[in-house]
């Protein structure tokens, strides 16, 4: 998204560029009035730009070149071929303080010499001693945060002075607040004997655009707000009304003038802050009061648009084939790294180096637009779990925490069955009615706590109640009758209550609508596992169940280490890997498998073995430590490649069962290596 | 054009609700177009309203009014109210 300040830089160099052009086309054309106006008005938009992002210093020099092409304007200086000259130099000046308006010791002398040359040309000294360069005060203004704009009008107590109240520092609180315009009010001001210089006949007009609430801006005030008349009002920014902040509008709205009289006004046909203030029903003062509130409400009205605007709606299916794309590029990326390696041909190889950065800068910010947050799922769980405990006379209360977990799109999508599942199982097996959680001394309301957190790079959802947690012996009795497990199989409670995740496994005696037709947990397990994820499952009875899954943030492309067997070649995801050490020579891969490292003994397994590669051992072979959630464990391999852009494609249905592997990715070399799951290895394995 | 009212007339050292009265007696009969505030150094409210006041006299005889001489700190006050009239050779809006 391009920022109000970059947007003010943008317009100001087109203004630069008119600038230009009509200096040029006057140097031919000196009589033409219409060039110096075209001049006149670019300055003057730069001059209020500037003006309005706080950049003081370039709206102090901006009005020095405005007085002077205003002098020509008005036909009180005349075109000469130096003075465009100047101009021209000027013009390119400006240009250079758009780069960086904070002015350097240098350009502030430049700055300073202009002004001088301008002076002369006016024939009269100007305020160069007055240039406040103010550095340090280029903050305040349009830009900054979320702004409001309040129109301020105050007048003070006639007896204010005698009474020791002045307004000064009140301005200057509310220069303090802010980019504050004052319109000192000089109606009510005599011009002749009645006037009395200890009586107040001033009254002030202001427009402040702030960050600061209206507490804030009404605090100004605190000390004069019973004695003056003081008006702070907000201008609604979100009204799209067009005409509403057209100057004869405002100054209805002021109270200054009727509709009747801006209808008139129009008739004339022209502009009408001149209109009205030559007929006298405003001052030349409303009128720029008004303008200015109209500017900066047109201001602030664009940027809160242009805001709006910054977000587009994208199908997904656009971001699907942006992502595969990406996926492709990391594997072309893949080849020329192998071939710039192997060429020996610097260049090349620089070149490839810097290719491989853009690339991993493309995939981060592709994953960057695919991550939406989890609470857009979170919601229809609410839904569900109000819905269901109406249906079952239960009542149960949902609460949630870290909606703003992020996700890929895709694994959110199809996380949100199977969270359905765990939810209705909780609902429907798990929480006990009113009555039942009564007699056990528990709250009659139960409650199903869903939260997502970020875990290294994995998302840990944990969706847990305080149910009456999972029987092992009614579990044991209902596999036993399922034959899911034989009377010999000695399983521990951890191990009973993992059974339900089984295919055909049910507890529930009666089927009920809900849940319970021995569909739901195996494939919850399943289709975590497609997505790469984890499920764990503890439950306590009487107190509750825990269900954590652990899921990876994305789908498409991992970060690797390949790895070599034999001449087979296998990708470990990187945030499982802890070191990679050499196989001590006195411990062969054939023997206990055990290795020690920094006195503690990891158990590993020997890729080759495992999977059966032919070949021989090599002399050095290496061992991969790995951790899940637990525990450490290490895979023997022959050689470690290195570090490994992963773009996973998917195996096929045909390789559906088997373990061990999430997928498989093609090498520079145009190869493929399987990319291997560790845990379900380990799991698969008995050391 | 008579001399006096282009000759800047000095303000004192104090231009607040304490002197303006006396100033006042001063500058009514002929009000000056050109004020100098070299020797100012201390300005309130009631002050600027005087010059707003010498102004507005000005302006209803078609007549340019300014501050002349002004130290920064004073003009930094003055530019606070957006006064319609030069400070300094230095006007602080063009309307």
């Amino acid at each position: 998204m391009i920022g109000p300040v970059e947007t003010f830089q943008t317009e100001a160099r087109e203004h630069l560029e008119v600038l230009e052009n009509s200096l040029l086309d006057l140097e031919k054309d000196a009589s033409n009035l219409e060039l110096v106006n075209r001049a006149f008005r670019s300055i003057h938009t730069i001059k209020g730009g500037a003006g309005m992002f706080g950049f003081n210093q370039l709206t102090d020099f901006t009005h020095h070149v405005e007085n002077l092409l205003d002098r020509l304007r008005v036909g009180e200086l005349s075109v000469s071929p130096s003075l465009i000259g100047t101009l021209l130099d000027i013009g390119d000046f400006i240009a250079q303080l758009l780069d960086d308006v904070a002015f350097s010791e240098e350009q502030s002398l430049r700055a300073e010499s202009f002004v001088t040359a301008i002076g002369l040309v006016m024939g009269g000294a100007t305020e160069s001693s007055e240039m406040s360069m103010n550095k340090g005060s280029e903050s305040k203004g349009i830009g900054d945060g979320d702004n409001h704009l309040f129109r301020v009008i105050f007048t003070p107590d006639k007896h204010s002075y005698k009474a020791g109240l002045d307004v000064v520092p009140i301005l200057r609180e509310l220069h303090e607040l802010g980019k504050c315009h004052v319109t000192t009010k000089l109606k009510d001001l005599p011009d002749n004997e009645e006037f009395d210089s200890e009586t107040n006949y001033l009254s002030f007009d202001c427009v402040l655009v702030t960050t600061h609430d209206q507490s804030v801006v009404l605090d100004v005030f605190m000390f004069v707000i019973d004695d003056w008349a003081v008006n702070v009002d907000e201008i609604d920014l979100a009204d799209e009304d067009p005409e509403s902040d057209r100057v004869g509008e405002l100054l209805v709205e002021r109270g200054l003038l009727s509709q009747a009289d801006i209808k008139n006004a129009l008739a004339e046909k022209s502009v009408i802050g001149k209109l009205l203030a030559k007929s006298g029903l405003v001052t030349e003062e409303d009128v720029s009061s008004a303008l200015f509130e109209q500017d900066a409400t047109r201001q602030l009205k664009k940027q809160s648009q242009e805001a709006a605007n910054a977000n587009i709606r994208v199908p997904a299916s656009k971001l699907d084939s942006l992502m595969n794309l990406v996926g492709e590029l990391v594997i072309v990326q893949a080849r020329l790294n192998q071939f710039a390696t192997n060429s020996d041909n610097e260049e090349i190889l620089s070149i490839a180096e810097e290719l491989d950065l853009l690339t991993n800068q493309m995939r981060d910010e592709t994953f960057g637009i695919r991550l939406v947050p989890i609470g857009s799922t979170f919601g229809r769980f609410r839904r569900l779990v109000r819905d269901l405990s109406v249906e079952l006379h239960k009542s149960i209360e949902l609460k949630t925490e870290g909606a703003e977990t992020e996700l890929d799109k895709m694994v959110i999508d199809k996380l949100s069955d199977p969270l359905i599942h765990i939810i209705r199982n909780s609902i429907d097996h798990g929480i006990e009615t009113p009555d039942e959680r009564q007699k056990l001394s528990k709250p009659s309301n139960g409650t199903i706590f869903l939260k997502a957190q970020h875990a290294e790079s994995h998302v840990l959802i944990t969706i847990s109640d305080d149910g009456k947690g999972l029987d092992p012996e009614k579990i044991r009795e209902k596999a036993l009758s399922k034959g899911i497990i034989s009377p010999n199989d000695d399983l521990s409670d951890e191990q009973l209550q993992s059974l339900i995740f089984e295919p055909g496994f049910s507890t529930a005696s009666q089927i009920s609508d809900i849940s319970g037709r021995g569909v739901g947990m195996d494939v919850v397990k399943r289709s975590i596992q497609e997505l790469g994820g984890k499920v764990v499952l503890k439950s306590n009875v009487g107190q509750g169940t825990d269900i954590r899954i652990s899921l990876p943030m994305t789908l498409a492309i991992i970060e690797g280490l390949l790895v070599k067997v034999g001449e087979e070649h296998f990708v470990l995801p990187l945030n499982s890997v802890e070191e990679c050490i050499e196989l001590p020579e006195n411990i062969t891969s054939s023997s206990r498998h055990i290795i020690v490292v920094r006195g503690q003994q990891i158990p590993y397994i020997s890729l080759r073995d495992h999977f059966d590669v032919g070949g021989i051992h090599p002399s050095i072979e290496q061992v991969v430590v790995l951790h899940n959630e637990s525990e450490r464990f290490g895979f023997c391999v022959d050689e470690v490649v290195g570090q490994y852009q992963t773009v996973i494609k998917r195996l096929g249905r045909f390789y559906e069962g088997v373990v061990g592997f999430s997928g498989a990715t093609i090498m520079g070399d145009g190869n493929v290596a399987i990319v291997l799951d560790p845990q379900s290895i380990i799991e698969s394995t008995t050391f | 054009m008579d001399a006096y009212m282009t000759t800047p007339f000095c303000m004192p050292q104090s231009l607040t609700i304490y002197d303006v009265a006396a100033i006042q007696s001063d500058v009514s009969l002929n009000t000056p177009r050109v004020v100098s505030l070299a020797a100012t150094e201390q300005i309130d409210t009631s002050g600027v309203q005087l010059l707003l006041f010498m102004y507005k006299i000005n302006k209803k005889q078609d007549a340019e009014f300014e501050v002349v001489d002004c130290n920064s700190e004073l003009a930094k006050t003055l530019s606070l109210f957006n006064l319609p009239f030069a400070v300094n050779g230095h006007l602080e809006e063009v309307v």
